[in-house]
């Protein structure tokens, strides 16, 4: 069947592609060469401070790799899936102009501001800028950043593993081939290639006893059943952070990047064939400027799409290791801004399967409408309606994995941070087990009222405010070197006003319901208990209003010290912290 | 019945003896005495073992043995008096100039090469090294029976102390020293790289291996024996009372004390008898009754004032009679 | 510090890859590459810096009374010393370099 070439995701997906390509090599080109004015020449501090461990000078593409697969998370999937709610063209601008305009930008300049500055992390670069408050308060700000990522990720696992029967039993199989992976490769020193090809055969057979039990079936647990879910989960990451590295986390990770990646290339084909395969657009392009539950298309449009457009995450990941291993600075392009890029185009795909979907399964929140979209999109090349099941289960895992392997890392880094920030007689909260445990059950409490929208709301508020608090520190040391500073201060400042926008009208929100103007945000079963579903989101009235004053707190901070560099009133701090 | 011949008649596996306690209470004596007794009454190849830089063994057996190697000085009884500053010496040069082979250096970097010669001030060193050849030896099994003359410093028992302390680190080094290999052979295998031997790693397990073996036969009671030696006097009887603590704490049994210095009861009948030595006796006297009281069954030698240094093959071989099988009429019980 | 400079050895006996070679480019060693990154490099730098971890214990262990931490007797630290010589520098430099929390995360 031949399908109007406009009434499919295809034309969508070679327009982005375009806009990015413009976005790499012009614009990106331009700021490399004219604004940091890179060399080959200068030493950066992957030789300067070559010790074998956090610094040394690795290829382009090796960091490319790796960047991206730093950065490319639940983000970009679930994103637009949120932003669809407006229509599918709103999301699309603000992905394909986010990506052109503010998400390289920041990735990039975070990368070269760690060149420059000897391999300082955004700690000590935070510290430089504005002093030792700064410094302590952005990691207060981190660690409820990483309390709200982990409350998303472990709550959306949960309703994943509900809502896709076999999709736990499918998760399982991939652990355990994590497992035998790992003891392949460390114990039996196995060729990396016979284990890779191991890796991937075990995890489609995964897959595959998954879609064929089927089981356990939707709310198996009863009404509880998300809730059951997650404690399982919980359990399982306990484990992961607690036993070594080597034994489960790497070896999980090595094994998930197989269908993480298939997934998006299939998809990505999938949209761009889409005129061939007869997949229509049925989405609408726009749908209306508000929407209830979720709140007005400004600011929230450009939370929701978080790491598909600009993602403060991604200034930590450039900051704490891409900068120290980068071989020479003309790398910082396709490493920063080529990663990031790529994700917009994971962002782009993603939003193509929303795209083909019905808009019923959007209206009704169905978180599901990624994995129809993509099966949607792939089966009419993988064996047509046959191959639907084992398809369904597949993107399924491919969210679960995503997530979890997301998820076991910010788990190590609330511990690693909880051991930083908890000293003296507080010391006990940065213990090992204790940490580990404190940042999976707030999670689980947080996530107790489901509406797990609200969440991703201060997810990608604060992330985006992160990534309001990189780009203006970037503005910060462009003006120190006296180069035009505007072009990541425009960014910054819209990302300032839109983020801080966003965290008030979730203060907003859930004042009203704390203040007993409106029934408080809860999905059933927590429905039936009132008194905790209002402590839950006055909780989160609470939390927002903690975010926010961190957040003006170091907004008024990074600006006040730009506006000072413009007028050069800066001088040399103490280089080091 | 007094005297060590009982002691070794309960004990036949003996391979190692030690006499500790506080300086110049006859340690060295006894050690020699002892040595002789084994190697040419007994037959037994005996090694006689020192560190003492006044060169105290080459002193009695009167002829120079210090920083000369393994000397035997009469049919099976081979002495060796360590120059422990000379060895030192020697081994840091080896190290320098093994660092210089690995690497290729023609000089060694500032720091490493004062890190080095530092070593040689700390009182640890000399310990150390001390305790690393007395286990070489030992290792090396050639001889029936080691003697351990223990230079002066402490009681002597540190020296199994420190091994406890020290085997204890080595175990968690290497522990440690295990774990990051398996971090390391993970990076490895990620990278598709070789891995290289650990030689550290290798190196620990032989400075392990060596303390344990030590340690366990310096702790097993039938194998090895510690001697405590004294003289009857208020102080040394604290002062063993002392280590018969450590020794408890530390898990050792404690062989014996041998008593030496004492003066024979039958000077007393001596009509000319200066007072004031009648005056120690009698002090002596008092303290052996406490020593009784205090030590009872441990007390395994008694040796009598001699009217002269105890030095010569000759007296060595009176000691040793008196070590032995100890006179009746210095048991003042 | 300057005469450290001698010591051409890496951390580790990792064997020095050779510059030039790899800047022999091809689509293949690209994918390559792309491929390592995205799934194994991460990995990689988390053992490295847990080996590192565990490396400064080792050396605080074995040559503490370098740094005025006397712990195991020094006519062991010497024997070990030989091999560690080329890791002294980067430990010492490691050692006393700030590290934030922000430095934390990779790994
Ligand atoms: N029973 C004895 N009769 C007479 N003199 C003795 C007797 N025992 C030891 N001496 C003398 O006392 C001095 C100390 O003895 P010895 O060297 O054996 O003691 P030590 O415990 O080894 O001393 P150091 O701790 O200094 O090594 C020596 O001059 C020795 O000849
Ligand atoms: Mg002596």
């Amino acid at each position: 069947m031949q399908v109007a070439f406009l009434e499919t995701p295809s034309l969508w997906i070679i327009g982005a592609l375009v806009a990015y390509g413009f976005a790499y090599y012009v614009y990106a080109k331009w700021v490399d060469e004219h604004i940091w004015e890179v060399s080959e020449k200068r030493v950066t501090p992957a030789h300067m401070y070559l010790d074998g461990v956090e610094y040394f000078p690795v290829s382009r593409y090796v960091l490319y790799g790796f960047q991206f697969k730093s950065i490319a998370a639940l983000g970009p999937i679930l994103g637009p899936f949120i932003a669809v709610a407006y229509g599918w063209l709103p999301a699309l601008i603000w992905i394909v102009i986010g990506n052109m305009f503010i998400g390289w930008v920041q990735d990039y300049s975070t990368i070269m501001l760690t060149v420059r500055n000897e391999g300082r992390s955004m700690g000590p670069l935070v510290y430089n800028a504005i002093g030792e408050r700064g410094r302590k308060i952005l990691l207060a700000y981190l660690l409820f950043y990483l309390l709200i990522i982990s409350a998303v990720f472990i709550y959306l696992v949960s309703l994943f593993w509900n809502v896709f029967p076999g999709s736990f039993i499918a998760t399982i199989g991939i652990i355990i081939t994590g497992l035998i992976v790992g003891e392949l490769l460390y114990k039996y020193k196995a060729n990396i290639f016979g284990v890779t090809a191991l890796a991937i055969i075990l995890t489609l057979i995964s897959v595959g006893i998954g879609t064929a039990v089927a089981w356990p079936p939707k709310n198996f647990f009863g009404p509880w059943s998300v809730q059951v879910w997650s404690i399982i989960l919980a359990i399982i990451l306990f484990v992961g952070a607690i036993v070594p590295l080597p034994k489960f986390i790497t070896p999980m990770n090595f094994v998930a990047v197989f269908p993480a990646i298939g997934g998006v290339l299939l998809i990505i084909f999938g949209a761009l064939i889409s005129p061939a395969t007869g997949i229509k657009l049925i989405q609408p392009a726009f749908k209306g400027w508000y929407v209830e539950n979720v709140g007005p298309i400004f600011p929230i449009l450009f939370v929701s799409i978080a790491c598909g457009a600009i993602s403060g995450w991604h200034s930590l990941v450039s900051t704490s290791t891409t900068g120290k291993q980068l071989d020479v600075e003309t790398d910082a392009r396709p490493v920063g801004a080529g990663a990031m890029l790529t994700e917009g185009l994971l962002a782009t795909s993603a939003l193509a399967a929303y795209m083909v979907v019905s808009p019923d399964l959007i209206a009704k929140g169905k978180i599901s409408a990624f994995v129809n979209g993509a099966t949607l999109l792939t089966a009419p090349f993988l064996g047509g309606d046959a191959s639907k099941a084992y398809l369904l289960t597949f993107f399924s895992i491919f969210l679960v994995i995503y997530a979890i392997t997301v998820q076991a890392l910010v788990t190590r880094y609330w511990r690693v941070f909880s051991a930083e920030l908890f000293r003296g007689s507080w010391a006990w909260l940065g213990n090992k087990y204790i940490a580990t445990a404190t940042g999976l059950i707030l999670p689980i409490i947080f996530a107790l009222t489901g509406s797990w929208i609200n969440l991703w709301i201060y997810f990608g508020g604060s992330n985006q405010l992160l990534a309001a608090m990189a780009l203006t520190l970037v503005a910060f040391y462009v003006a120190k070197m006296n180069k035009p500073s505007w072009y990541s201060a425009v960014p910054a400042a819209f990302m300032t006003v839109v983020t801080l926008s966003a965290l008030l009208w979730e203060i907003y929100t859930f004042g009203l319901s704390t203040f007993g103007i409106k029934k408080p945000l809860a999905k059933p079963p927590l429905t039936q208990y009132p008194g905790a579903a209002w402590a839950l989101n006055a909780l989160f009235f609470v939390i927002g209003i903690i975010l926010f004053v961190l957040g003006i707190y170091m907004s008024y901070a990074l600006w006040n010290a730009y506006f000072k560099a413009k007028r050069g009133e800066v001088e040399a701090k103490a280089v080091s912290p | 019945m007094v005297g060590l011949a009982e002691f070794f008649a309960r004990k036949p596996d003996i391979e190692v003896v030690v006499f500790a306690g506080k300086g110049g209470l006859g340690k060295t004596t006894s050690s020699a005495a002892l040595s002789y007794h084994m190697a040419v009454n007994e037959g037994k190849k005996v090694l006689c073992f020192s560190t003492d830089p006044q060169a105290s063994l080459s002193d009695i057996f009167e002829r120079d043995l210090f920083g000369k190697g393994v000397v035997e000085v009469a049919p099976n009884l081979y002495v060796v008096e360590i120059d422990a500053d000379k060895k030192i010496a020697e081994y840091q040069q080896e190290i320098k100039q093994k660092i210089l082979d690995m690497y290729g250096l023609e000089e060694l970097p500032k720091e490493i090469e004062e890190y080095i010669d530092s070593t040689s001030a700390e009182p640890a060193m000399y310990e150390s090294a001390t305790y690393d050849a007395m286990a070489d030896l030992v290792a090396s099994g050639e001889y029936d029976l080691y003697v351990f003359d223990m230079p002066p410093f402490g009681h002597g028992v540190r020296m199994v102390a420190m091994a406890e302390i020290l085997s204890a680190w080595v175990d968690k080094i290497t522990e440690a020293r295990k774990e990051a290999a398996e971090y390391e052979a993970v990076a490895a295998t990620l990278k598709g790289g070789m891995q290289t031997e650990d030689m550290v790693l290798k190196e620990l397990e032989e400075i392990r291996k060596k303390m344990t073996t030590f340690t366990e036969l310096m702790t097993n009671s039938e194998k090895t024996a510690f001697f405590m030696v004294m003289v009857p006097e208020k102080m040394a009887i604290l002062d063993t009372e002392r280590a018969l603590e450590m020794f408890r704490e530390l898990n050792i049994e404690m062989s014996g004390v041998v008593v030496n210095q004492i003066y024979p009861r039958d000077l007393l009948n001596k009509p000319d008898l200066p007072e004031l030595l009648r005056k120690k006796i009698e002090m002596q006297e008092k303290h052996l009754l406490e020593i009784r009281e205090k030590f009872g069954d441990l007390v395994a030698a008694l040796i009598p004032m001699y009217d002269r240094e105890p030095k010569g093959l000759e007296m060595i071989a009176k000691v040793a009679e008196d070590l032995m099988h100890s006179r009746r009429d210095l048991l003042w019980w | 510090m300057s005469d450290w400079e001698v010591i051409p050895i890496p951390l580790f006996g990792r064997k020095k890859k050779e510059k030039e070679e790899e800047k022999k480019e091809g689509v293949s060693e690209a994918l390559k590459g792309v491929l390592y990154g995205f799934a194994v490099h991460g990995a990689a730098t988390a053992a490295l810096k847990t080996r590192m971890h565990m490396e400064h214990l080792f050396m605080l262990m074995t040559l503490g009374d370098m740094l005025g931490f006397p712990i195991i007797p020094p006519y062991y630290s010497l024997k070990i010393l030989p091999y560690v010589v080329p890791n002294i520098k980067s430990w010492k430099e490691r050692l006393f370099r700030e590290r934030d929390f922000t430095d934390l995360l990779s790994g």
